[in-house]
């Protein structure tokens, strides 16, 4: 069945998984196949059994797994799905090698750096510790890492997540695999580095004339990267064609509403006449990083997480606070509604009242008017309690709603206001997926009627057809009770959808601000022309 | 291990345009609180329902105890010193009966060697009465004298044999279990509550207090535990009645197993004040105390629930071990642990080995209650399995 100049075959591949009582079919009949030298991209959305695929081509899936009877995969010829582990070991890491998603935790925080190259090098090819080390070095090199002889010695604490990515990838091809999977490579980066770890990706694959299986949700990522694509959806195929072809003439409707839904629209404009009604002035704010301990007399060492911050924010308006990781845009949103441990300094003021002051119990009657919603979806409600107590909550603390019944009619009005079915009163949360969870968060900021609220990511965690319909529900609700939004991205497009304006902060600074669409049209500093750059340009 | 992404179980369809919920979720379902969640988590663990079934049948054996046994663990019996178990029969001379009976055992002393020499006497048959007459006692306010079994007069009924003075050893075991499952509810109970109150503050104040009771914390940790119960014991007043020695002994223990919970349940307080959902009850201008109740204690209670199944087996077997060196529960109260002090000589020891009857029932509470308390812990952590 297989022609022997393809690399890899996936042929009727299915995978089910026992979990409790029920059987959850993970993958269902997937073919494809992958040539020397291409890139294959790999697209779905949260469930559709991307990531499940590539663990079973790896032989890595968990023993709750069953794989399909007719389900075939061959390498170069062989079959290896039914190959034993010790033939597999010879297989990963020389033949196929494989690249997570999380930086952080794929690389083992006791070992240097080099031994860690060297482990794979080492296990399949007949090399002394320094041969082997030479050859790391010469990986170290070719990911492009900033002072390779150094990182040998170091430990992966000492290293930046986009640097930990190079050296996985490093690890990765250490051995000259023939086929790379790379798991969402690139999703728990920085968008700017997303964009350098892409390009090292595709350089790589074209020097070693790798195949390549790049497991993405992210159409971007497809659209600049990969020759061809798989479409999958609830573990079913839904299309494969060539990347141009597809993104020229999707056939399936999925592909289409997946194609559809980049974030679009632009926020309705604002008068300028509208009073502005938050004003923060000079917020600052240090963390103490280590206290030194009991005992210990040393001073603890800070860091600022706000350095002088100044926004302004009119009357039905968004604000977009745009930012890598560690740029204060979270912690931002939190001082303004005091929902920090520590106190800052600089002034707040909300409709002429200043919140810097203000104790806890001095909060308490400004909260209805001042909300919040969550980037994580399912830390953010408490596992044990409905969504009517869930809902319910803000207004039974804030004594709001005549009667049990009175509130139980506003809960399901700010359940249908953010388009659930008001039936779903007395479910779980964990019944919900993760944008139907977020609209219940939505519900619980909107029955309280506020006038502000702070959206911290609340678009990121989601799949992309989910965010597009999350963004139309806020500015339809904007619209509705006059909101005033705070919107704390690093997803320039979401921002681009939704506000009026934006400032950019890097560092606990602000970098640059002003209407969205000039920023985004002309930005004038470096930091912000390579957020653009990262977030709209296609070619890598 | 890798952790292969969650398949979620109501993925939203994105081709839907109306948005409602109802199209997503399977018709008829019914929403699972998380009671019923755990429950149907709990009943397919294997290990755990066995442990529950163990413990249930302990408790009962302790609430039944008096009906369940056929002698009264305090009458003596010259006649009937340390007799072995006696082998239950079910068919006798006038063939199969469902009543259970037994032959009387004969000791022969050798003549020449002193050995005395066991024979069953298979003519006799000792018939107990199903629910008849025996000793009365004292159930939920009511005096009772009937039990399951009672023995015959004057025809020796021992399924476990007999101690030194002739006392039933299986009437004796099932009432030490009293004590010892109560000495270890009760230091479990005080325990659990001061732990969890500790706990719960000191995770959720943090800061200064979090600090300083977590000094105190470790202050009672450090405590050498052996010679702290050796010295407590040895304060308490020679003439002290054997139910205040007890009492005051399970109050020492209660006073320093309180601590190493209130470090779990601080730990954990941390990790759920640190969760969103906190913030937002904060946020939608809950007060501290309906923070405290609704969202934190809730969902440190499953660690709480687990850490007292598996703290009462430590209790049982602390309570054993202290009594069998005498330290403990004081004749004529019964424990577990001071049956096992009368097997305290290798002559005993090898002579008389169902004297060590105990160590089967502790080995099977220990086990029910671990074996619980795993089954609990799966269950009830339906975000990580």
């Amino acid at each position: 069945m297989t022609t022997p100049s393809k690399l890899l075959t996936v042929d009727n591949l299915s995978v089910h998984f026992k979990r409790d009582e029920h059987i959850v079919q993970a993958v269902d009949g997937l073919s494809f196949a992958v040539e020397r030298g291409e890139m294959l991209a790999v697209v779905g959305e949260s469930g559709s059994g991307k990531s499940v695929t590539a663990r079973a081509i790896m032989r890595l899936l968990p023993r709750t797994a069953t794989l399909g009877p007719d389900s075939r995969i061959s390498f170069a010829g062989t079959r290896i799905d039914s190959a034993t582990e010790g033939q597999m070991l010879g297989i990963r890491g020389k033949h196929i090698a494989m690249i997570f998603q999380e930086p952080m935790s794929s690389l083992d925080p006791i070992y240097r750096i080099g031994d860690q190259i060297c482990e794979g090098i080492v296990r399949h090819q007949k090399l002394t510790k320094k041969q082997a080390m030479a050859q790391a070095l010469s990986r170290l090199k070719e990911v492009q890492i900033p002072d390779p002889e150094a990182r040998l010695q170091q430990y992966p604490h000492q290293l930046s997540g986009g640097q930990r990515q190079r050296v996985m990838i490093a690890i990765a091809i250490a051995n000259n695999p023939e086929l790379l999977i790379a798991d969402e490579p690139t999703t728990a980066l920085d968008v700017t580095v997303q964009a350098e770890i892409l390009r090292l990706i595709r350089a790589l694959q074209r020097s070693h004339n790798m195949g390549v299986i790049m497991i993405t949700h992210d159409l971007t990522v497809v659209k600049r990267v990969s020759d061809a694509v798989c479409v999958m959806r609830l573990g079913k195929l839904r299309e494969s064609n060539r990347t141009a072809a597809l993104f020229a003439s999707p056939q399936d409707g999925y592909t289409r509403t997946l194609l559809a839904a980049e974030p679009k629209g632009r926020p309705r404009p604002v008068p300028a006449e509208r009073p502005v009604v938050l004003d923060v002035a000079d917020a600052r704010l240090d963390y103490v990083l280590s206290t030194g301990g009991f005992f210990s007399r040393r001073k603890g060492r800070t860091l600022a997480a706000l350095d002088g911050i100044s926004v302004q924010l009119r009357k039905g308006e968004t604000l977009g606070v745009v930012g890598e990781s560690g740029s204060g845009k979270s912690t931002l949103g939190k001082l303004i509604l005091r929902l920090l441990d520590v106190r800052g300094s600089g002034s707040v003021v909300w409709c002429g009242e200043h919140l810097e002051n203000k104790t806890r119990e001095e909060m308490r009657p400004l909260r209805p008017k001042l909300q919040i919603v969550f980037q994580d979806p399912f830390s953010s409600m408490n596992p044990r309690l409905s969504v009517r107590q869930i809902v319910e909550e803000g207004l039974i603390v804030n004594g709001i709603g005549t009667s049990a019944r009175d509130r139980e009619a506003r809960v399901c009005e700010a359940l249908s206001d953010v388009g659930l079915d008001p039936n779903v009163l007395n479910r779980f949360p964990h019944e919900f997926s993760g944008g139907q969870r977020q609209r219940i968060a939505i519900a619980r900021a909107v029955v309280l009627r506020p006038d502000f609220i702070v959206l911290d990511e609340p678009t990121s965690a989601l799949d992309l057809s989910v965010q597009a319909q999350v963004i139309d529900l806020l500015r339809a609700l904007q619209e509705r009770y006059d909101l005033t939004y705070l919107f704390i991205s690093h997803d320039l497009k979401v921002v681009r959808a939704l506000c009026h304006n934006v400032v950019v902060m890097n560092r606990g600074r602000i970098v640059e601000s002003g209407p969205t669409d000039t920023i985004m049209d002309h930005p004038t500093e470096d930091y912000t022309k390579r957020l653009v750059r990262a977030a709209f340009e296609v070619a890598a | 291990m890798t952790m292969v992404p969650l398949v979620e179980p109501h993925l939203e369809d994105p081709t839907d345009t109306s948005l409602a919920l109802t199209k997503s979720l399977p018709a008829g379902a019914r929403s699972q609180s998380y009671g019923a969640m755990v429950w149907r988590r709990f009943r397919s663990n294997r290990t755990g329902m066995i442990g529950g079934v163990l413990v249930l049948l302990l408790v009962s054996a302790v609430i039944f105890a008096d009906f369940l046994s056929p002698y009264d663990p305090a009458a003596r019996d010259g006649s009937q010193i340390y007799m072995p178990p006696q082998a239950v029969h079910f068919v006798g001379a006038s063939g199969f009966g469902l009543l259970p009976f037994t032959h009387p055992i004969k000791a022969d002393v050798d003549p020449v060697t002193f050995e005395p020499t066991l024979s069953e006497d298979a003519v006799t048959e000792c018939r107990p009465a199903l629910f008849g007459a025996g000793w009365s006692y004292d159930l939920f306010g009511l005096t009772l004298d009937r039990h399951l079994l009672t023995a015959p007069e004057g025809c020796p009924f021992h399924l476990l044999g007999t101690d030194r003075d002739g006392r039933d050893m299986l009437a004796r075991l099932l009432q030490g279990s009293r004590l010892t499952l109560f000495m270890a509810a009760f230091v479990v109970g005080v325990a659990t509550l001061v732990g969890t109150v500790v706990g719960v503050v000191s995770g959720y104040a943090r800061g200064a207090v979090d600090h300083w009771i977590q000094r105190v914390v470790e202050f009672v940790l450090a405590l050498p535990e052996l010679p702290f119960y050796f010295a407590l014991v040895a304060i308490i007043p020679r003439d002290t009645s054997p139910l205040n020695v007890f009492l005051m002994l399970a109050a020492i223990l209660a006073c320093l197993k309180w601590a190493q919970l209130a470090r779990e349940v601080r730990g954990k307080t941390l990790a759920v004040g640190g969760l969103d959902y906190v913030k937002a009850a904060e946020a939608v201008g809950a007060r501290p105390s309906r923070i405290v109740f609704r969202h934190v204690l809730p969902n440190v209670m499953s660690q709480v629930v687990v850490a007292t199944t598996l703290m009462i087996p430590s209790i049982v077997l602390l309570e054993s071990f202290l009594s069998f060196l005498g330290l403990g529960v004081q004749p004529p109260l019964i424990s577990w642990g001071l049956l096992l002090n009368a097997g305290q000589d290798l002559q005993t020891l090898g002579s008389y080995p169902w004297v060590l009857s105990p160590i089967g029932a502790i080995l099977i509470t220990v086990l029910g209650f671990n074996m619980l308390g795993d089954g609990l812990r799966d269950a009830m952590d339906p975000y990580h399995s």
